[in-house]
């Protein structure tokens, strides 16, 4: 048994699965003859997780409405996945919107509290957090706006160890948490009570190395997103942009793991070197086709990474 | 008549593949020009002004042109947003789409309260007129009620007066508005509506001005009788919309929250023009009888290939709607 555990990020199949499970397949394929059948529930794309060697997901934060919706309460999700060989929900994602602001902490807080109530109750013990919301429309943050943003996410990280829950400052390169901004803030930040998702993709084209973020970090950061891109370094004039995320081309920004410019290996040697044990996250959001982006992802996994350390 | 086509086909909410592209707008610039290469001349626009929901802070941020603020930030202006249109083919917004299934959604993200609710009605329906202003449409149609399902959440039965004379308060404020800008009102009621049936008549009768915007599928699953209604209303229709289903509620969905998605019993909900059993043609040729001259605007909600899906609706408007209207 190794030391490592992998867990996916759900958000490449959709902005949210549509159904629990389908009760006749034949209805959808029937006349329409494609693969979208394949794609409409969560019976079937769990499944594929477990059948790619993926034991743990992780769930976007606007997919709690349609859980609770659909599965009645969170616990009730986590049994369905759980019957499928899911070994456990890890955690979710928000953002921390108006954490900037002082003047609307109550707010900002009370807020978030509901993501940390959908965390614990789905068995997840990470909450990946974007600080503040976009850069375009609310940077270049003020050095008080900063320090506010991590008071917030101190307090936010008292509420979540209550409930066993680690929240993880998971940065964008078009954040308003941005290039200037990073390393001031995480100095503000109570590691005690927060820690941080090294998403190697967003910190590469922010502008920073992610191994050697890694190397400086490795005792703070608590979770990864795992993700590979062609855009290192990329201007700002790019990232900072209205809805800079989609870009208006239609280039995808993110890529599976080793199709891009990110260095595993690199930190794969670190998490040797520092013994890391526990999950590993996974994102891919962008791909064009969910299944192929996991089973590539998994593939380089199993024969790059893994004999370097597992 | 004159046949438009809902941008409503393109389901953003649910997973499929290269969902994400959707997002962009490189997606919709080529879409809008497969839009006119099918030959459709108008278009209608959803409209969603919020970002406290958070599937509408998704949809809202990125190149999907379904607010004023994504129009402004991927497209530039209301103006050059028109411009490209035309200059794609498309010759006009026919007609923007406002839910009131929206106004629900972001009410419960901010605190429900029956206040609130009515208070972003109001506002989403004023943004709504205002968006349409600006993109020249000739109608906003409004989906008057948060499905059932919410409805009785909140302790709204079916047969609440103040909920139904509280509607009615703000859509003649909207409709007010929309006349102010030269636009028409037109009412559309889903299966899962408050005001579906002969109850959307009612609506229509108390707020001044409004038209009608009968939708075939809905009408189907809600029990109504397609043809008749349309022919009863085609006099006082702005726009019809062309829309299949094969779908039977058998288990009372319709007063379900998230009733287009069912969890029991029959699952699509929607399906391709002509792959249903509504009688598409016997509406159409009641609507043609009654001398309509106005928009159709066709739409295949959640059809699996968005592309696949604008050549059908063209092949069954032409050969099983057009072409046999003109041998009848």
């Amino acid at each position: 048994m190794g030391n490592l555990k992998f867990s996916y990020q759900t958000n490449m199949w959709g902005l949210k699965v549509q159904y629990p499970k389908l009760s006749d397949w034949n209805e959808w394929y029937k006349g329409d003859f494609s693969n979208s059948v394949y794609y409409l529930d969560w019976d079937q794309i769990l499944k594929y997780h477990v059948g790619a060697g993926f034991t743990g997901i992780e769930l976007m934060f606007h997919m709690q409405p349609y859980i609770e919706q659909f599965f009645g309460e969170p616990q009730a999700f986590t049994a369905f996945a759980q019957e499928r060989g899911i070994e456990a929900v890890t955690g979710t994602f928000a953002i921390a919107f108006n954490s900037q602001d002082k003047s609307r902490r109550k707010e900002a807080l009370d807020a978030l509290q509901t993501n940390i109530d959908f965390t614990a109750d789905l068995g997840g013990h990470v909450i990946n957090v974007m600080p503040c919301g976009g850069y375009y429309g609310l940077g270049p943050l003020s050095k008080e706006q900063v320090t506010n943003a991590a008071e917030f996410m101190n307090e936010f990280g008292r509420r979540c160890n209550e409930k066993g829950i680690t929240p993880c400052v998971h940065t964008e390169f078009w954040g308003a948490i941005n290039k200037a901004d990073l390393f001031p803030y995480i100095e503000q930040l109570d590691q005690k009570y927060v820690g941080f998702c090294l998403d190697t993709a967003q910190v590469l084209i922010m502008g920073y190395d992610p191994v050697k973020f890694y190397d400086d970090y490795h005792d703070f950061v608590k979770f990864f997103h795992l993700k590979d891109t062609t855009f290192a370094y990329t201007p700002d004039e790019l990232r900072l942009c209205a809805g800079a995320e989609f870009q208006d081309n239609g280039d995808r920004w993110f890529w599976e793991l080793g199709a891009g410019q990110v260095d595993f290996k690199g930190i794969w040697k670190l998490l040797k070197k520092y013994g890391y044990k526990g999950w590993i996250g996974l994102e891919t959001d962008g791909t064009p086709d969910p299944m192929a982006t996991m089973l590539l992802s998994k593939y380089y996994i199993n024969h790059e990474l893994l004999p370097i350390y597992e | 008549m004159k046949y438009g086509c809902s941008l409503e086909m393109v389901n953003m909410l649910t997973s499929s593949l290269n969902f994400i592209y959707k997002q962009s707008k490189s997606f919709w610039v080529d879409y809008f020009k497969f839009i006119a290469a099918a030959g459709f001349k108008g278009i209608e626009l959803p409209f969603n002004p919020f970002g406290g929901d958070p599937m509408a802070f998704e949809t809202g941020r990125c190149g999907i042109p379904l607010s004023a603020g994504a129009i402004q930030a991927k497209y530039g202006s209301p103006d050059e947003f028109l411009a490209f249109l035309n200059d794609v083919g498309i010759e006009k917004v026919v007609s923007i789409h406002m839910n009131a299934n929206d106004v629900q959604l972001e009410a419960n993200v901010r605190g429900y309260s029956r206040k609130l609710y009515f208070e972003l009605l109001e506002e989403m329906g004023l943004a709504a007129v205002a968006h349409a202003a600006s993109l020249k449409a000739e109608c906003l149609v409004v989906s008057p009620s948060p499905e059932l399902g919410w409805l009785n959440k909140y302790g709204i039965a079916e047969d609440d007066v103040e909920f139904e004379d509280a509607t009615v308060v703000v859509l003649n404020t909207v409709a007010k508005a929309a006349k102010g800008a030269g636009i028409a009102l037109a009412l559309k009621a889903e299966y899962w509506s408050f005001f579906r049936g002969k109850r959307l008549a009612g609506l229509q009768n108390s707020v001044a001005g409004a038209l009608m915007a009968p939708d075939l599928a809905h009408l189907q699953i809600a029990g109504d009788p397609v043809t008749a209604v349309v022919k009863a209303h085609a006099h006082e229709t702005a726009c019809l919309h062309l829309c299949d289903t094969a779908f039977k509620d058998t288990v009372g969905n319709y007063a379900r929250i998230n009733a287009e998605i069912p969890v029991d019993g029959a699952q699509k909900v929607f399906c391709d023009l002509g792959e249903g059993d509504v009688d598409l043609l016997g509406a159409m040729k009641a609507l043609k009888d009654s001398g309509y001259d106005g928009w159709v605007i066709a739409e295949q909600r959640k059809t699996p290939d968005v592309y696949r899906g604008l050549l059908k609706m063209r092949w069954f408007i032409d050969h099983e709607i057009e072409k046999k209207l003109g041998e009848a």
